[in-house]
């Protein structure tokens, strides 16, 4: 979970990410946001999200972002 | 150049690309590529197991976005009209030198760039934001003549290719929410302002002041309405899109606390 923290709070530096829980449908984060946020990820655990991951249920918050996580490692 | 014209092929298409790609430019969130798509305005332009690009129809040109492994893997093209491309990346660190050069081999000239700024509405006072209104005034546009004559500056003092320039159906649909803002001189129609409230996001899409006006500091006070705009609409944060050597710009919204958020462009045209 802090490590998933770090990445994004280093991408938008902006955002209270332990607050927010709607990141997607607010607004907070855009697309761009979220192809960084994925790049950083797949490097950093050695992952693959794919285009079809690309919802806003897997991005609303640290939280649901770090269950992608886990699902993509189980995956691996 | 093919229509995409179904879901399902929408669907098989992203279904193929299941891997992660090293180049792109397409951040775009399947919802967004499925309004495209039901416009009629998304087109396939190459497809290979590496490649995707696709087109989207604008006014006057295409937008262009692709994701790839193999940059060379990417063809040269023709289309019937002018191509434009927005790549976009985190900070100067990141600047997308590869696929500048890439695109470059294929006719694409570097067009402009452009930096996001962000301002967060928390500490920001109605009162610090007002403007004297002595020699200019500032309301909502709402007649059809200046919609037109708004219609007019934008097309003639912002870049057609970049920052996706409003039709005028977009512009009366902000008239209707009251997110176009005319500042007035002698009754006339002297510069505008515009905002769309994204969520809770208050976003400043394009402001221009008319050339035969300016030095007057108007945009300064199109500046204030514009986040007197946002700060009635509650939003969270400002946050807009701004020329890199537009100084006279930057300047102003630094004066007002707006600050880079590590998010730049670089647009490549093809005519």
């Amino acid at each position: 979970m802090e490590k998933v923290l770090s990445i994004v709070e280093l991408i938008r530096p902006d955002v209270d990410f332990a607050e927010e829980t709607a990141l997607i449908d607010d607004g907070v984060l855009d697309s761009f946001d979220i192809v960084s946020i994925i790049s950083d990820l797949n490097d950093e655990y050695e992952i693959n999200i794919r285009v079809h991951d690309l919802t806003p249920e897997n991005f609303n918050s640290v939280e649901a972002i770090v269950k992608l996580v886990e699902r993509k490692r189980e995956e691996a | 150049m093919q229509l995409i014209n179904s879901h399902q092929q929408l669907e098989n298409l992203l279904e193929e690309f299941s891997t992660s790609f090293k180049w792109s430019n397409n951040y775009m969130l399947l919802e967004e590529l499925k309004v495209h798509l039901q416009a009629e305005k998304l087109f396939l332009l190459q497809k290979s197991k590496q490649s995707l690009v696709l087109l989207v129809k604008r006014d006057s040109f295409y937008r262009l976005y692709y994701q790839t492994n193999l940059l060379e893997e990417i063809q040269s093209f023709d289309v019937d009209q002018a191509v434009v491309q927005e790549l976009i990346y985190r900070g100067p660190t990141f600047y997308p030198q590869e696929e500048v050069e890439a695109w470059g081999q294929q006719g694409f000239e570097v067009h402009m760039g452009r930096d996001n700024y962000f301002l967060n509405s928390k500490g920001l006072v109605s009162s610090d934001l007002e403007y004297s209104e002595d020699l200019s005034r500032i309301k909502p546009i709402e007649n059809e003549a200046d919609l037109q004559k708004a219609d007019v500056m934008i097309r003639t003092y912002l870049d057609l290719y970049t920052g996706d320039i409003l039709t005028i159906e977009e512009l009366r649909a902000f008239s209707g929410t009251g997110d176009l803002l005319g500042i007035y001189v002698e009754n006339e129609l002297a510069g505008i302002v515009q905002g769309e409230y994204k969520n809770k996001v208050y976003w400043l899409g394009h402001m221009v002041v008319d050339e035969a006006y300016r030095g007057q500091r108007l945009s300064t006070k199109l500046l204030k309405a514009y986040l007197l705009k946002g700060l009635s609409l509650n939003c969270r944060q400002f946050q807009l899109w701004v020329l890199r050597d537009n100084e006279p710009a930057l300047g102003l919204y630094k004066k007002y606390g707006f600050k880079y958020l590590n998010k730049s462009t670089i647009s490549l045209l093809k005519k």
